[in-house]
């Protein structure tokens, strides 16, 4: 079964990499640039871990977190300094990311039981 | 000379001309002839039988100084003052002279003296005789009807502890005609009248007072004002300073001696004793003040450090004004002192409290952009990161690899231009660096920053840049003055469906202007006065230091330059203009 991941930022380029970098056999990754067409896409499709940017035009990626599905866990991805959401996150990851610990989050995910 | 029945019998060419009447007019006619009209002094009808010329007939009394009013058949009233005399039985000489200019000059008087609420008065001392005119009888409770008091009277209507100084006055001037004023209060049945008397003695010519004479008048309201000023100088503790410069007399009223901590009686009366109260600190600024003032450059209006007697530091401000002599010169100045200490302090921590919100916006405003910097960085940075790392970690066709290293070619000038954007809040020194630029390219260089900021957000930002004209100035703080305005501009459209903004450049004759508009939420009249001001804002606490606008106001002055909002709402547009000598034509 593969897992589903969600990733949500507004640079299109930073999309694709994250695609390229960790969709494979196993792991669908599906990017959004808007926090609104992010939450419709996981109101209707399996979602299993989200990673979220902070700054995100029209909803910040708190926000966003708020709306999708509780039993998501989601990450916040940002470059802000001190960044205080208002959304307990699974973790939060700085920009740039390590790609490892993306992959660790991932990996983790894989071997749970569903 | 009238006749038994009062018929005219002789009269001469004065009398003519005074009554305006023809020798056959006047031949034949009676004192007690309807076809004279004649009134007493207050206007009421003068009985015919009282007459002087009838009276003497009747009584054989000489009539002396009797003032009648008489209608002319021609022209105004003219009013005489008669005297009859008895010459034999049946015969009767009245002499008149013309007193109409006297009479009118009273009258102006008497209303002059109404409207002044003066009265005069006087005495005579050989028969103790007293005459008042009718305003006495308002300033003192007698009713004219009953006549001139006794002096005993009198005295009886001045308030009881007054007394003594109207009696002192009074005999003084009774002895050697010495002037006197004086003020007493006097007891009317529902109120209390102060009155101030000015008297003085006429002297026979062997040096004897003949008689007193002078004026009282109603000063009431006088005193209820000069009782209110003190009320509120004694409230405030304002001091009240007179100098007499020529004489170099210096006089200060109770409240100053406590404003300045002194004793009364050990103070000198003369200038330096006010000098030695000043520190040495405020000496020399307090005099050139003075001196400006005395030279009537200025007003004197300023602040100075004194030390008390018992070495406390205070802060006194004053006020002065000077009356000079026909060249200008200041013969006396008057003023007032007050304990500004007080003020001084709060002033003090009003300027601390400033300046560290000041010092905290500027932090606010340093983290506000370094999280923006950051954020802008970080992406790109996150971009080069992400392909680098697939470049090493997946297996990449040629075609993509150059893809990848085209990305991260992208993200570096991005990173580049942020940091060139930077430059300007780098600069550690106040100094101008002005330069001849022309004004399209120092928006050009302004707009890289508010770009980003406006892209990320979805803002439009639409250029138009029409201005070809140069401007003397330094670039970096112009550039800081746009970015404030365009940043103000992204902040008022985040939020509105229409997310857009106008900068432009354009020239109207010899003037480059600068101007940005949006299309948000606009300026509430009631506060457009108040957007230059320091740590105004309408922005949530944390959004905004209240400082842009203030900045961008000083920075356009220095540059002699003007800002203003032509527009309020739809859109909202400020125009920043740079004037007359600051443009330069293209080379």
């Amino acid at each position: 079964m593969a897992i589903h991941v969600l990733y949500l930022d507004d640079e299109v380029a930073l999309c694709e990499i994250f695609e390229d970098l960790f969709q494979e056999p196993g792991v669908v990754v599906k990017s959004f640039q808007d926090g609104r067409s992010a939450i419709e896409y996981a109101k209707n499709n399996p979602v299993d871990v989200a990673f979220l940017d902070y700054r995100v035009p029209g909803m910040l990626g708190d926000e966003v977190a708020l709306k999708l599905p509780p039993q998501i866990p989601k990450y916040l991805i940002t470059g802000e300094l001190e960044p205080t959401p208002r959304y307990e996150f699974a973790g939060v990851l700085s920009k740039p990311i390590e790609a490892g610990r993306v992959s660790d989050i991932l990996n983790r995910l894989k071997m749970a039981p569903k | 000379m009238h006749g038994p029945a009062g018929e005219i019998i002789y009269f001469n060419r004065s009398a003519c001309r005074i009554l305006g009447l023809t020798a056959n007019q006047l031949l034949g006619k009676s004192s007690i002839d309807p076809y004279w009209k004649t009134l007493k002094e207050d206007g009421s009808p003068f009985p015919r039988n009282e007459h002087p010329a009838m009276v003497t007939l009747r009584t054989g009394s000489i009539q002396k100084n009797i003032v009648m009013g008489v209608t002319r058949p021609e022209g105004p009233m003219v009013w005489i003052q008669v005297n009859s005399y008895p010459i034999t039985e049946g015969r009767v000489v009245a002499t008149f002279v013309d007193i109409t200019d006297r009479i009118f000059e009273t009258r102006r008087l008497e209303e002059a003296q109404q409207v002044a609420r003066i009265g005069s008065w006087s005495f005579r001392v050989s028969d103790g005789r007293i005459s008042w005119t009718d305003q006495m009888f308002n300033i003192f409770p007698f009713s004219i009807a009953k006549g001139i008091p006794s002096v005993q009277e009198q005295s009886q209507a001045i308030h009881p502890s007054d007394r003594v100084l109207w009696n002192r006055a009074v005999n003084r001037s009774l002895q050697d005609g010495a002037p006197f004023v004086i003020r007493f209060r006097v007891m009317h049945s529902d109120r209390l009248v102060w009155v101030e008397a000015r008297g003085q003695g006429q002297l026979s010519d062997e040096g004897k007072v003949v008689s007193i004479y002078g004026t009282c008048q109603d000063i009431s309201e006088q005193i209820i004002a000069e009782q209110e000023a003190s009320f509120i100088a004694d409230s405030l503790k304002l001091g009240i300073f007179k100098w007499d410069i020529p004489n170099n007399v210096l006089v200060w009223d109770r409240n100053n001696f406590e404003v300045f901590e002194v004793d009364p009686a050990s103070f000198e009366n003369h200038f330096d004793a006010w000098k030695s109260t000043l520190t040495d600190e405020s000496r020399d600024h307090a005099m050139s003040e003075l001196q400006a003032a005395m030279r009537g450059e200025k007003e004197f209006n300023t602040h100075f450090k004194i030390r008390t007697p018992s070495g406390a530091i205070k802060y006194i401000a004053a006020r002065g004004e000077f009356i000079r002599d026909e060249e200008g010169r200041p013969i006396k100045m008057f003023g007032f002192n007050w304990d500004a200490t007080r003020e001084a302090q709060m002033e003090q921590e009003l300027n601390r409290e400033r300046t560290k919100s000041l010092q905290t916006a500027k932090l606010a405003s340093l983290g506000e952009m370094a999280a923006a910097v950051a954020h802008e960085i970080n992406n790109p940075l996150a971009i080069i990161s992400g392909a680098a790392t697939l470049i090493v970690k997946k297996q990449q066709s040629p075609e993509m690899m150059v893809e990848k290293m085209e990305m991260i070619r992208k993200s570096v000038e991005r990173i580049e231009r942020i940091v060139s954007g930077l430059k300007r809040f780098s600069r550690t020194t106040t100094e101008r660096n002005s330069k001849i630029v022309a004004l399209s390219e120092v928006v050009k260089e302004a707009v890289a920053l508010p770009e980003l900021k406006a892209q990320r957000l979805n803002i439009q930002l639409q250029f138009r840049m029409e201005s070809q004209l140069q401007v003397d100035c330094d670039p970096l703080e112009i550039e800081q003055v746009m970015i404030n305005l365009i940043n103000n501009a992204i902040d008022a459209v985040r939020n509105v469906p229409d997310r857009k903004i106008l900068v432009e450049t354009y020239d109207v004759k010899d003037q480059a202007v600068f101007a940005v508009s949006d299309w948000g939420p606009g300026i509430a009249a009631k506060i457009r006065d108040r957007i230059f001001e320091p740590f105004f804002t309408t922005k949530k606490v944390g959004e905004g230091t209240g400082l842009g606008l203030s900045i961008v106001k000083g920075i356009l002055d220095d540059h002699k330059a003007t800002i203003q909002l032509v527009s309020e709402k739809n859109p909202t547009k400020f125009e920043v203009k740079f004037y007359g000598n600051s443009c330069a034509l293209p080379r």
